[in-house]
């Protein structure tokens, strides 16, 4: 198992260096200019475009500057962020918490919700409940995030006045303590909901397919064949079968969760990782886009090699495979 | 041969049909069968003649929506169970009848260990056990070495998967257990080991056992009596040094020279020429009658009723080159078949 662990992460070092360059280089190649989006309009002394410019070694060839950067990497710098005068390591992490808290528990409830609306549907298939989930998931998979999103805040926000349409605050109080919590919570149903409606039918979908395979094995027909009930070979033998195939789907997706929001984030102004990226991009703010293409190919690599172990945790012929080749 | 010890499990003329999108598949077509407490009997047939259906049968694992019984009775220990619904079918599993399959690597949970797989049996039908004792206890009666309970089955070998699945089916402590060609997926030797197994079991635990198979060979070595089936039919039964000393029906005799794997001429392996039936049809006739080297006219026209053979009413055969008697007719009543 370690041995394992160590080539899976081994093998993940060169990927993600590839990933840097490889993004580093178009980001630079892609025209625009960082110096005019960070003065802006104004009128600026010919000399100040000039100097800032140096001041962020910007004025030296690319693969020099690829070079500093992937020596300060080494260093642990990610570097500082013209637009956000911070340095960018914080900036993302204090972004990507708001992104996790956002996305963790839509991912959790998506799976748990998909997963027990496949088992329920399965066993019945063909059947009108059956029939009406696949639709359902369907809709739910190619409704365009953003689509739904805005219906969501133009009923719940604007018409209901129920929710607030914005935001991860409330702006005009300064609360603490649990009235923080509770605020932040508030915010968080609406776009928690638009996430999770997405993935719900993503892993009712895969789950479906796979419980609706597990129940074909041979081996229910033993479990069966021995008296056991229908619930107990549903959770015990069809269950644990089926989750192999819906935790890698999980698993992977988790991985891209990180940046995976940045329409939601867009939507409903939920300042994490992906609105971070969209307004870096608007700002050819490099360092920061850099960090984030960084922190998202670590979380892609990380997710898989969870999902791996995991994987192994289900099913012992992988463990017994994974053993004698790595 | 008057049996003495009363029938464990009796089918009756039982039809089953399974709806595919092809169409009806009408995959026992009366089939009647019966075994009795403690004694070993064989159900042979070609593939696809309806073996695996009937003794899924008899447990209620054909299909719940695409299958169903049109007619005829299935009784275990006298009792009807031709109607029952899923949830009486929960609690009918198991015991008194059990079931090994085919392929025991497919019919083991592939990720569940040997001895959790066993002791859901015990759970389920002995609870008062201690469970893990009797998990060593049964891994012991299938002679495996006590340190499989901690295996999965992807490391275990054939012959040992086989004894494993058995071991599941042997912890309902069932008083008749069902093995449909439990030898079929395993080589020569390791087959053997199996059968050999299988008759010790039988006769520590006093249970009965269908045993069904393609292969007449194993029938001999392990089996009191015999039904040989086709296309959902019976039509040769009787005790098996009867049915081998002299079989009567040309399917049976065609099996024979399969087993014996005679080879033609050209060194070929001897099998049945022609084509399995259609089972969408209603056949009138004999269903054999196509394929049949001595098909004469009746045996288009109708399926003749049984004719006892051998004296002492052990042995019957449905085929029109041994009319049926009027004599003979009462004698299949007596012999509890047909
Ligand atoms: N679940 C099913 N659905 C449709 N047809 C089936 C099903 N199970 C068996 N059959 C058909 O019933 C016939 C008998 O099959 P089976 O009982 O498996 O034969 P055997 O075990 O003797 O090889 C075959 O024609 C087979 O195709
Ligand atoms: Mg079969």
């Amino acid at each position: 198992m370690r041995r394992f662990l160590v080539a899976r992460l081994g093998w993940a070092i060169p990927v993600i260096l590839a990933i840097l360059i490889v993004n580093f280089l178009i980001i630079h190649i892609v025209p625009g200019n960082p110096i005019q989006a960070l003065i802006g309009d104004f009128p600026a002394p010919p000399g100040y475009a000039d100097q800032v410019r140096h001041e962020f070694g910007l004025d030296r060839p690319v693969l020099t500057q690829l070079g500093l950067y992937l020596l300060n990497l080494a260093k642990g710098q990610l570097g500082f962020s013209f637009a956000n005068r911070q340095p960018v390591l914080g900036l993302i992490i204090e972004r990507a918490q708001f992104t996790l808290l956002l996305m963790l528990p839509a991912l959790a409830a998506a799976a748990l919700l998909g997963i027990v609306m496949a088992l329920a549907a399965a066993p019945r298939a063909g059947s009108l409940y059956d029939s009406g989930l696949t639709a359902l998931s369907l809709v739910g998979f190619s409704l365009p995030i953003f689509w739904l999103g805005q219906l969501l805040v133009i009923v719940f926000a604007i018409k209901l006045r129920l929710l607030p349409a914005q935001g991860m605050f409330s702006l005009r109080t300064r609360l603490t303590g649990w009235a923080y919590i509770l605020d932040v919570g508030w915010h968080l149903i609406l776009p928690m909901f638009a996430v999770t409606i997405y993935y719900v039918a993503i892993v009712a979908r895969v789950a479906r397919a796979s419980v609706l395979d597990a129940l074909s094995q041979d081996f229910v027909l033993t479990a069966k064949a021995k008296g056991l009930s229908r619930r107990h070979v549903l959770w015990r033998h069809v269950l644990p079968n089926a989750l192999i195939p819906v935790v890698t789907v999980i698993g992977y997706n988790f991985g891209y969760s990180l940046t995976g929001a940045i329409l939601v984030e867009t939507v409903f102004a939920w300042p994490g990782l992906g609105n971070l990226f969209i307004t870096s991009i608007g700002n050819r703010d490099y360092p920061v886009l850099q960090g984030i293409f960084l922190l998202t190919a670590i979380a892609v690599v990380i997710a898989n090699v969870a999902t791996d172990l995991i994987y192994a945790a289900l099913d012992p012929r992988v463990r017994a495979a994974g053993f004698r080749h790595a | 041969m008057p049996q003495t010890k009363p029938p464990i499990l009796q089918l009756d003329d039982v039809r089953l049909t399974f709806r595919t999108r092809a169409g009806t598949v009408r995959a026992l077509n009366g089939a009647s069968l019966t075994v009795h407490e403690g004694e070993a009997v064989g159900l042979v047939g070609e593939s696809g003649s309806g073996k695996s259906t009937l003794a899924r049968a008899v447990l209620g694992l054909n299909p719940e929506r695409s299958s169903r019984i049109e007619a005829g009775r299935i009784l275990i220990a006298g009792r009807d169970v031709t109607r029952l619904s899923q949830a009486e079918w929960e609690a009918a599993r198991g015991h008194p009848v059990a079931m090994v399959f085919q392929d025991p690597l497919s019919f083991l949970n592939p990720i569940m260990r040997i001895g959790r797989q066993i002791a859901e049996s015990i759970e389920r039908h002995a609870p008062d056990r201690r469970v893990e004792q009797r998990v060593g206890e049964l891994i012991e009666l299938v002679k495996l070495p006590s340190s499989l309970a901690r295996a999965y089955p992807h490391e275990l070998s054939g012959g040992m998967r086989q004894r494993a699945l058995l071991a599941v089916a042997l912890a309902c402590e069932p008083r008749l257990l069902i093995a449909d060609e439990p030898t079929t997926a395993l080589d020569v030797t390791t087959q053997a080991e199996i059968l050999a197994l299988l008759r010790d079991l039988r006769e520590k635990l006093g249970m009965a056992m269908l045993l069904i198979t393609h292969d007449l060979g194993i029938v001999a070595s392990a089996c009191e009596r015999l039904y040989v089936i086709y296309a959902g039919r019976v039509l040769e039964w009787g005790r098996a040094q009867d049915v081998f000393g002299a079989p009567a029906h040309p399917y049976t005799v065609g099996l024979f020279h399969a087993a014996r794997a005679d080879r033609d001429a050209q060194g070929r392996f001897a099998t049945i020429g022609g084509e399995p039936p259609d089972l969408g049809e209603t056949a009138q006739g004999c269903p054999f009658a196509p394929r049949c080297p001595k098909a004469m006219a009746e045996c288009a026209r109708a399926m003749p009723h049984a004719s006892v053979l051998a004296d002492g009413e052990t042995h019957a055969v449905r085929c029109w080159l041994y009319p049926p008697t009027r004599e003979s007719e009462t004698a299949v009543e007596r012999l509890g078949e047909a």
